[in-house]
């Protein structure tokens, strides 16, 4: 009779710590979800093929590591692409293939014009003039058909820009 | 006739020789036989000659073979540290003119004695072999774009005109490396449909 009633309070007990346990895990979850940049929930891309349907490709990006654009005028952009692995793969075969490949066109203050990257690491810009900068970056099929796009804007400050060169 | 019976000799002996050497003929190197061109001409078809035609065979064989060494193509391999590595070079192809023609400037490149990585920072100067990476700029931007996939440059939709890419190597803190700079001066020509 006692060991049971022993073992309910201690039952009862763990219960309650679980559910303090729960609650704090939650509000770290929170915590910790509010410091995160757009990029650290980001899935890197399988390279097997999959047996099923892809979700469509999506782009995120992380504005640009602070320190380097504050101490040095250097742009770091980090992004990464969901659903789509990077990979100097081109032409209309390499649309079907799985998982889909595909690239980024990067453009700077709406130029007409963009370089392409498939390399997947971070953009890096440095030496641009100080003040007011946005960076496109385009993710690309496998055939340059842009499946998704986000924009950047940031300041390179004045005093790192001249000094750096 | 004489050099003709002298052909028609060789040409029994060179049957040999052929089977001998077929890997070299098939390499894709495009490599003429220039050992057995001359011989042929000056020497006496007796053993002792065709004996030396074989051997040129061989060595130029071997030759050939060492030549397409996985280190001879792909240069030496990145876990041994080479002692004062020879310089870091820069060789740039013009854009590709069948894609520079369509308004695409597809610019490949390859380096030596450099290896692009995307590795950065004070501490990577001293690695050996030595890494870096590519710069380029386009037209007369005061800026670079960092390249560290040592893929071919691609730039798409540059208006129609004359235009300029320079291309340079960098060490790892962003340093221009002196004397691995290159321009290229190209034509985009103007768009011929209402399509790009």
């Amino acid at each position: 009779m006692t060991q049971t009633t022993r073992k309910d309070r201690t039952m009862a007990n763990l219960r309650k710590a679980s559910c303090l346990l729960s609650l704090a895990a939650v509000v770290f979850y929170a915590m910790s979800a509010a410091a995160q940049s757009p990029t650290d929930s980001c899935k890197p891309a399988q390279v097997i093929p999959l047996t099923v349907e892809q979700p469509p490709a999506k782009i995120v990006i992380d504005p640009p590591l602070p320190e380097p654009l504050a101490s040095r005028g250097v742009v770091i952009i980090q992004y990464c692409a969901q659903n789509l692995h990077i990979a100097p793969v081109f032409g209309a075969n390499a649309l079907t293939a799985s998982p889909r490949v595909g690239h980024v066109h990067v453009s700077l203050d709406d130029a007409p014009w963009v370089w392409a990257d498939a390399s997947g690491n971070p953009i890096i810009l440095m030496g641009l003039p100080p003040g007011p900068h946005r960076v496109l970056l385009e993710l690309e099929d496998a055939n340059h058909h842009t499946l998704d796009k986000g924009t950047v804007a940031f300041v390179v400050p004045e005093k790192t820009a001249t000094a750096k060169q | 006739m004489l050099r003709k019976s002298k052909g028609a000799n060789i040409i029994g002996s060179v049957n040999r020789v052929e089977v001998t050497c077929n890997p070299m003929r098939d390499a894709k190197h495009g490599r003429t036989w220039f050992g057995l061109g001359p011989a042929t001409k000056q020497l006496q078809p007796t053993s002792a000659i065709m004996a030396t035609v074989v051997l040129i065979a061989f060595l130029v064989h071997a030759l050939s073979a060492s030549a397409q060494s996985a280190r001879d193509v792909k240069g030496p391999t990145p876990l041994v540290a080479i002692q004062n590595e020879a310089p870091a070079k820069l060789i740039v192809d013009p854009p590709i003119p069948e894609q520079l023609a369509l308004g695409r400037v597809f610019i490949q490149y390859r380096t030596e004695n450099l290896r692009i990585l995307p590795v950065f920072g004070k501490a990577a100067l001293d690695v050996s072999p030595r890494v870096g990476h590519l710069h380029y700029y386009v037209d007369d931007q005061s800026w670079p774009i960092v390249d560290t996939s040592g893929e071919t440059v691609v730039l798409v939709g540059l208006p129609p005109g004359p235009h300029k890419v320079r291309l340079e190597l960098a060490d790892s803190l962003h340093r221009p490396i002196p004397g691995a700079s290159k321009m290229v001066e190209f034509t985009i020509p103007a768009p011929k449909g209402p399509n790009n």
